[in-house]
């Protein structure tokens, strides 16, 4: 049997007495688009965070990419090298050029040479089409075209997975369809895409499949097809 | 703005009280001054009825004022010692030379300052620390003992936060202890109860103690500053960096760090103003600095009693130095605003 990408199985977390992940289980397939849509404080961005190991879960397993995530910072590192993640509030390295934000990762921990690590940055920074921008600071920057660099940043560590927490969410209407329609693009390329998001419009039109969360559980999973339908 | 008769009554007052004020400074500093006296005389002009300000003891030890007990014909090296200092600060203030080579420029012009001060290198006579004095003695304790501090400050500020126990009471117990105890205390101990309990041919000399001491003292009031940058990081920057797989080392040292201490450049040129002018302590402890050879040029012989001229010279090198270091922490300053 072919093992998923990330396998999620009967995890809790809590945080003190508060129940904020009931039983969650959840595969995902390399190739697959998830959409994970639900109110706030339904839990959704706390999953994808322990899904990197930025939250610890207390009962359940988190497999991804083949590393169970528990509290050895090895097996950590191995997964966050797997997993690329996009933030909310974009969270650019303000010290560091656009370009350097970009190859940092790459040259600190998949050891590319400086060399090896700029071309590739400057692949994805032309891929989000921000690359005239890369020799300027983050603060420079629009907002929609930080986000892209985020995902630039995320995408130059060939992540096996991409992870978007409320991508949009900080961004204006028209920054955020920008955004939008890169991550359609990006998710067109055959990459296994994880979206946390309240648009239900962009979920129905990227996902392949999608989730609810409500209070901690997940509520539906079902091909979005059969989700707009009803 | 229409000004009313308060207004006018005011003005008039201050100028009535000002200007005469103005007009007897003047008459001291300038008009009724004696600026020189014949070589060999004695101070008997400075002491004639109706004599203003002395600045003949200025002009007679201005030399033991900047440069303590170092021999007059040697002096010419505590001179290009102060010009090496000064080099290595204006070298490092520019931010488009912060990078590893700049490591390596600014501990080799101390070294090469400190080496041309000590002598007994390269034909050089060789004097010894404890007749070092005057400005270059004020730049030895200030620069050395900052370059040493600012590493030490970065441990215990990381130490202080570190999710290690043991690391963080060390780390916490230095600098609380360092920071609530004057630092005369600290220069007493290390230049007097030290020697007591230590072997003779143990005892490091009296700058090496001295330095030292400082060291201790900027790490612990650094550490607290590093730290206060620290907090400042947004949560969202270590998580990013972390990830991007980063290990935690390597997020504090790339992404947390740099930040860190972009954030507190105001804040360190503050210390370092701070403990410049604390170096003036070593005078309790027997060394003569600025302030200290300023003291001893008029302790005896034919200047005694014109202390209100070597002082207020002393405090014009003073402020000259203090403005030239705010002047390049305020370029600093504008250098790391993200958008430079």
């Amino acid at each position: 049997m072919m093992s998923a990408l990330v396998e999620i199985r009967t995890v809790n977390k809590w945080y003190g007495s508060y129940h904020a992940l009931r039983h969650v289980t959840l595969d995902v397939h390399a190739g697959e688009r998830l959409a994970i849509c639900g109110p706030s404080g339904s839990g959704k961005s706390t999953l994808i965070r322990c899904l990197n190991g930025l939250e610890s879960h207390q009962s359940g397993t988190i497999r991804v990419a083949g590393h169970t995530l528990d509290d050895d910072p090895a097996r950590v590192q191995a997964v966050r090298r797997d997993v690329g993640i996009v933030f909310q509030q974009f969270h650019l390295f303000p010290h560091l050029t656009v370009l350097d934000n970009c190859t940092l990762a790459p040259m600190r921990v998949r050891k590319l040479t400086a060399v090896q690590a700029a071309d590739a940055a400057l692949y994805y920074l032309e891929r989000v089409k921000v690359a005239d921008q890369a020799h300027k600071y983050p603060s420079a920057l629009s907002g929609g075209q930080q986000q892209r660099v985020a995902i630039a940043r995320a995408l130059a560590m060939s992540p096996k997975v991409l992870m978007l927490d409320e991508p949009t969410s900080a961004l204006d209407p028209a920054m955020a369809g920008e955004v939008l329609d890169l991550i359609h693009s990006i998710a067109d390329e055959g990459r296994t895409v994880l979206c946390v998001t309240h648009d239900m419009a962009f979920a129905r039109g990227l996902a392949g499949r999608l989730v609810h969360m409500n209070a901690g559980t997940l509520v539906e999973s079902n091909r979005t097809a059969v989700f707009s339908a009803r | 703005m229409r000004h009313s008769a308060g207004h006018r009554v005011v003005a008039a007052l201050g100028c009535a009280v000002a200007l005469p004020l103005a007009w007897f400074a003047l008459r001291w500093a300038v008009v009724d001054a004696v600026w020189t006296v014949p070589a060999g005389a004695s101070s008997a002009a400075c002491r004639a009825p109706g004599a203003g300000a002395c600045w003949a003891v200025v002009a007679d030890r201005h030399r033991f004022i900047l440069f303590g007990a170092y021999p007059i014909g040697e002096q010419w090296r505590a001179g290009a010692a102060c010009l090496l200092f000064a080099a290595a600060y204006a070298t490092a203030i520019v931010r488009a030379r912060w990078t590893p080579r700049l490591l390596g420029i600014w501990i080799g012009t101390q070294a090469a300052a400190i080496g041309l001060m000590a002598g007994g290198i390269a034909g050089l006579p060789a004097v010894t620390t404890d007749d070092w004095g005057g400005v270059p003695l004020t730049f030895v304790i200030a620069t050395a003992s900052f370059t040493l501090a600012v590493p030490a400050a970065i441990l215990l500020a990381f130490g202080r936060r570190s999710a290690l126990p043991a690391v963080r009471a060390v780390s916490t117990a230095f600098i609380e202890l360092v920071r609530g105890v004057p630092l005369v205390t600290f220069l007493f101990m290390g230049s007097i109860l030290l020697p007591l309990c230590l072997p003779p041919h143990w005892i490091p000399g009296k700058l090496f103690r001295i330095v030292a001491t400082f060291t201790l003292a900027v790490a612990a009031y650094q550490a607290e500053v590093v730290g206060g940058g620290i907090d400042g990081v947004p949560r969202g920057q270590r998580e990013a960096a972390a990830a991007l797989g980063l290990p935690a080392w390597r997020v504090a040292m790339l992404v947390v760090l740099p930040q860190a201490l972009r954030a507190t450049v105001p804040a360190t040129v503050n210390t370092f103003i701070a403990f410049f002018k604390d170096t003036t302590l070593v005078a309790i402890v027997g060394l003569f600095d600025l302030l200290g050879a300023a003291h001893a040029a008029i302790a005896d012989g034919p200047w005694v009693g014109f202390g209100v001229e070597v002082y207020l010279f002393a405090a014009a090198v003073y402020g000259v130095l203090c403005m030239a270091i705010s002047r390049g922490g305020a370029r600093m300053e504008r250098a790391v605003e993200w958008q430079a």
